[in-house]
């Protein structure tokens, strides 16, 4: 899906449609299915491991506290699914297009210009924990639990100083808010299939499935 | 002594480097625009990178280590003392060494980002390895203290250092060139002969080949002594 503010649209919709219903989370499985690359809309096993560990340890928490773990994993490896499917799909700068293009020049270039910044910051997260890993190898310190601290103030540090370094940039190009920017979007038939069926599941997973399939 | 690169290729994304070549006892140093794959070249030769095919055979090595481009993908101890100690060098020597025996119980995260890259260097510097590579070393940096780490590095007295720089300015006496471009690294041969050779030269020893001078090597003071 090469417009990205179908995308940003879909994400937020298949998420919302995904987390507030088992039955949505299930028709939004069906469309990941459906409309991904499957396999490459998956980052590095890696991730997904440390993305699942938690929700699944959160999940047995509740489930043997107060009940419903299953059905919150289930509806919350949905949410993870999309996420991993838009960001998979993104090109660097669409989002501050797609802002301006949705809200205008003054507020959506802002809020573009935020979501361009976050998704960059994310992407560069995992080159500065590759990076400080490799480091703690060249110095023969071993990866594990009394490194935690120094390995996180090294990646907020490196996080830190990449803001500041753009905050210098967009000050000395003499950002003060808004900025003009005309994006051109492609679509094609399938993106708008995608759309409309997004627009479904959002609608099924507020009505029990008993009334829609009679 | 020597770093082999037999038919090297490594891939990310639409992201290919092919090389072939050694790297023999002295100073390498490799040179390629931003994003050519200096960074991709510089983990391979320090093993924290595999290659998609070949291999990198390293043939007497058995120390080596890398400086990172950012000095704080290192840091970690919460002192400098603590943070020399962590290299197995002595503190006082070293923080004296890199000007900041006044500041020995700062945390390295006060420092400014060209203090913590002097540090970090220092430490590197203050011990033996055969195989040392250095991505980005004069990043951060200002003139005096590039001059400083050109002197470093020149005084190193043996082993196989590679700097990968798109530093124009304040460049180290080098015993081979390097250059990374479309994908792909060659050796450019020994110094002064690969000089002529090299695309990515300073605009100052630019001038001076086009004038017909030859310097001995590529520091701005052989090409003021070239005739």
């Amino acid at each position: 899906m090469k417009d990205a503010r179908l995308r940003v649209f879909c994400t937020v919709a298949l998420s919302f449609a995904a987390f507030y219903s088992v039955a949505g989370a299930a028709f939004v499985y069906l469309w990941w299915f459906l409309f991904s690359q499957r396999r490459r809309s998956l980052p590095a096993p890696k991730i997904i491991f440390l993305v699942a560990v938690p929700l699944a340890v959160a999940a047995f928490a509740t489930e043997i506290t107060s009940g419903g773990g299953l059905s919150y994993f289930f509806r919350l490896s949905a949410v993870f699914l999309v996420a991993f499917w838009a960001y998979g799909e993104r090109v660097p700068g669409e989002l501050l297009g797609a802002g301006a293009s949705l809200f205008g020049n003054r507020i959506g270039f802002d809020l573009g210009l935020a979501g361009e910044m976050g998704m960059e910051a994310l992407s560069s997260l995992e080159d500065d924990v590759a990076q400080t890993r490799m480091a703690l190898g060249l110095k023969g310190k071993k990866w594990g639990f009394g490194m935690i601290i120094s390995f996180g103030l090294a990646i907020l540090h490196a996080q830190m100083r990449r803001s500041a370094e753009r905050t210098a940039l967009l000050a000395v190009r003499g950002y003060r808010g808004g900025g003009l920017i005309c994006p051109r979007f492609t679509r094609t038939r399938s993106d708008y299939v995608a759309v409309v069926l997004a627009v479904i599941v959002v609608f099924l997973s507020f009505v029990p499935l008993s009334d829609v399939f009679i | 002594m020597r770093v082999s690169l037999e038919d090297v290729t490594f891939s990310r994304g639409d992201f290919t480097l092919a090389c072939s070549g050694v790297f023999e006892e002295g100073v390498h140093l490799v040179t390629g625009r931003v994003g050519s794959g200096k960074t991709t070249l510089a983990l391979l030769l320090a093993g924290l990178l595999k290659p998609n095919t070949g291999g990198v055979r390293r043939e007497g090595v058995k120390t080596l280590t890398l400086s990172l481009q950012n000095p704080e993908y290192h840091v970690t101890e919460a002192t400098v003392r603590a943070e020399i100690a962590s290299y197995r060098a002595d503190p006082d020597t070293v923080a004296g060494r890199c000007g900041l025996a006044g500041r020995i119980d700062t945390d390295p995260f006060h420092l400014s980002r060209g203090e913590l890259k002097r540090l970090h260097l220092a430490c590197l510097f203050a011990s033996e390895w055969d195989l040392l590579v250095l991505d980005e070393p004069f990043s951060s940096l200002d003139c005096v203290q590039k001059r400083r780490l050109c002197r470093w590095l020149e005084e190193r007295g043996a082993g196989i250092t590679v700097v990968f720089t798109h530093e124009r300015q304040v460049l180290p006496g080098v015993d081979y060139l390097w250059e990374i471009a479309d994908g792909g690294a060659s050796c450019l041969g020994p110094i002064p002969e690969a000089i002529g050779r090299w695309r990515y030269a300073p605009p100052y020893l630019k001038q001076a080949l086009e004038e017909g001078r030859v310097p001995n090597n590529i520091r701005f003071e052989d090409v003021r002594e070239a005739t």
